[in-house]
């Protein structure tokens, strides 16, 4: 097993939304979730053969882009400055009415024409220290080529990838500093958070070629929860870049692998 | 509707109106009142100047006062259109074919009867406001007297200090109504003139048209479609009452001529036209909701 650090350098505030959650609190993970870096990372292949983003609005079934299962993304985590803003808004509540441009309204508003107030997170980091395991060193090597790309990134937000390491085989020791989440029941130490992460459930289909536009074989998502160490704690992992990046999400994630085929 | 009004037959424009206005005498827009001092309204500019300031809130709520001071005839009886209408401030009818409404806007906050809570946006905006030049407010003494002829003690004279406009401050004002029929703009063009000699808090009250022997009365008035014309709108950082001037006529010479979608009257044909308009108000539509009542 092979790793490669990427930097990740935002060039707005971010928001990658806390799924279950509520329509009128749009929360942020304080980090770029798994699954959101691997569609990022494909945007990037696009953007390197100069093909655009697919209009994810033609026809009805939802369709995925990911990088194919050999590729393990695993997340990028701010390094240097970060925080979480929370602002308020008062938004529309529902589209199909004009309530807001009448000039005369009279007696109740139609169901959904008054204005909420929600709340919206966003990230805000200097920038990203994200890891893509592979088992051949070859397909991590491509990563290389994405060095200057940049993409929509997340639910709202922008960044480009400022550099990419070396591949590194991957050694797996003990380290007491974890940098990454671990598995919520198996930590005991304090935490900045918990946080659902998900992986692709992938259908029968081949993976197409990361730099291809064409969909790839996902059926849904797995969850499982995770926390966000905070200080000193024994886990499993490897480092890369002078940071320990927990086991527990290879595990949760490679765990894919295993169902499907193993392109 | 999509807007909430229904349509009528009568052809929709874009009205403004822009005027230079100076008081022929001191005026006092109240601002508040600090220990025995009535401190009159100001704003402050970035170059360190002090106007006073004919806010145009305070012209909204006069002309709106004026439609609503404004005789009507019923049956022999006579009443103000406030009477008539069972319209007020701050209690608004917000009746569809109330012509005070419909274009000043209203809002009935909960149910009353068979009315529903309504919101009407007001179509009618004002601007403007900020005085030429930087006088500064003036600040007298005065008294108020008890009437009596026999006088004990504790009632003596009540002395309080009070703020003042110096008299030939000019007054750049603006009225703006969005997408209007002539018959809707005719409330405005009526309260527009009829709030003239009631600006101002207290006594005196009252300004006026500026006018010149070349361009007649400092007023334009714009129908039209497009938005074609330079707007008359006068920088504040103006100071100079003479540069003031020359700024409005050059502005208000800056409009296409003979345009189809931009009409644009200056000086005494403004003025006449808005007469003509104001006349039509009193005229026939007074009268038309008077019976309609």
């Amino acid at each position: 097993m092979h790793a490669i650090a990427l930097r990740i350098r935002p060039t707005s505030a971010l928001t990658f939304r806390v799924l279950p959650g509520s329509i009128l609190d749009i929360a942020t993970y304080p980090f770029v979730p798994p699954t959101t870096l691997s569609g990022w990372l494909r945007r990037l292949f696009w953007a390197q053969e100069g093909l655009l983003p697919p209009d994810q609005r033609e026809g009805n079934t939802p369709r995925f882009y990911v990088l194919p299962r050999r590729y393990l993304p695993l997340g990028a985590y701010p390094v240097g400055e970060w925080r979480v803003h929370r602002t308020h808004r008062h938004g529309p509540r529902a589209f199909t009415h004009s309530e807001f441009s009448r000039l005369r309204r009279e007696g109740k508003p139609p169901k959904g024409g008054d204005l909420q107030l929600h709340t919206w997170e966003y990230l805000l980091a200097e920038e990203f220290l994200g890891a893509v395991l592979a088992e051949k060193e070859e397909d991590l090597r491509r990563l290389q080529g994405l060095v200057g790309y940049g993409a929509k990134l997340g639910k709202e937000g922008f960044a480009y990838l400022e550099a990419v390491g070396e591949p590194l085989e991957v050694r797996l020791e003990e380290g007491d500093a974890p940098f990454t989440p671990v598995r919520a029941e198996a930590w005991g130490g304090a935490i900045q958070g918990a946080y659902p992460l998900y992986r692709f459930r992938f259908g029968e289909a081949e993976d197409p070629d990361p730099a291809s536009p064409d969909p790839s074989p996902v059926i849904g998502y797995e969850g499982a929860y995770f926390v966000l160490p905070r200080g000193r704690g024994l886990a499993k992992g490897f480092s890369l870049e002078g940071r320990f990046f927990a086991w527990d999400l290879v595990e949760f994630l490679w765990a894919r692998a295993s169902g499907g085929s193993s392109s | 509707m999509a807007s909430g009004l229904t349509p009528k037959g009568e052809a929709l424009y874009h009205w403004d109106i822009y005027a230079l206005l100076y008081a022929p005498q001191e005026v006092y827009f109240g601002h508040e009142t600090q220990v025995n001092v009535n401190l009159i309204e100001t704003v402050s500019l970035p170059d360190g100047s002090e106007r006073v300031y004919l806010s145009p809130t305070k012209r909204r709520g006069v002309e709106r006062r004026a439609l609503l001071y404004a005789p009507v005839e019923r049956n022999g009886q006579h009443l103000y259109l406030t009477d008539l209408l069972n319209c007020g401030i701050p209690n608004t009818c917000g009746r569809e074919n109330c012509p005070v409404c419909r274009v000043y806007g209203a809002l009935v906050t909960e149910r009353r009867g068979n009315t529903e809570r309504t919101t009407f946006i007001g179509r009618l905006t004002h601007g403007g406001g900020v005085s030429i030049p930087a006088w500064q407010p003036l600040e007298k003494q005065r008294a108020m007297h008890p009437s009596d002829l026999r006088r004990e003690s504790g009632e003596e004279p009540q002395p309080f200090r009070r703020q003042y406009g110096a008299p030939g401050l000019l007054f750049p004002v603006y009225n703006h109504v969005l997408a209007a029929s002539e018959r809707e703009f005719r409330a405005v063009a009526y309260a527009f003139l009829a709030s003239l000699p009631r600006l101002g808090a207290g006594n005196p009250k009252g300004l006026d048209l500026y006018e010149d022997e070349t361009f007649g009365p400092y007023l334009v008035l714009d129908r039209y479609k497009a938005p074609l014309g330079r707007r008359v709108v006068l920088p504040p950082t103006l100071k100079d009452p003479g540069e003031a001037l020359a700024e409005f006529r050059r502005r208000a010479e800056d409009a296409p001529e003979g345009e189809a979608l931009f009409q644009r009257h200056r000086g005494r044909a403004a003025l006449e036209a808005l007469r003509r308009l104001a006349k039509a108000f009193v005229e026939e539509d007074l009268p038309a909701l008077a019976s309609a009542s």
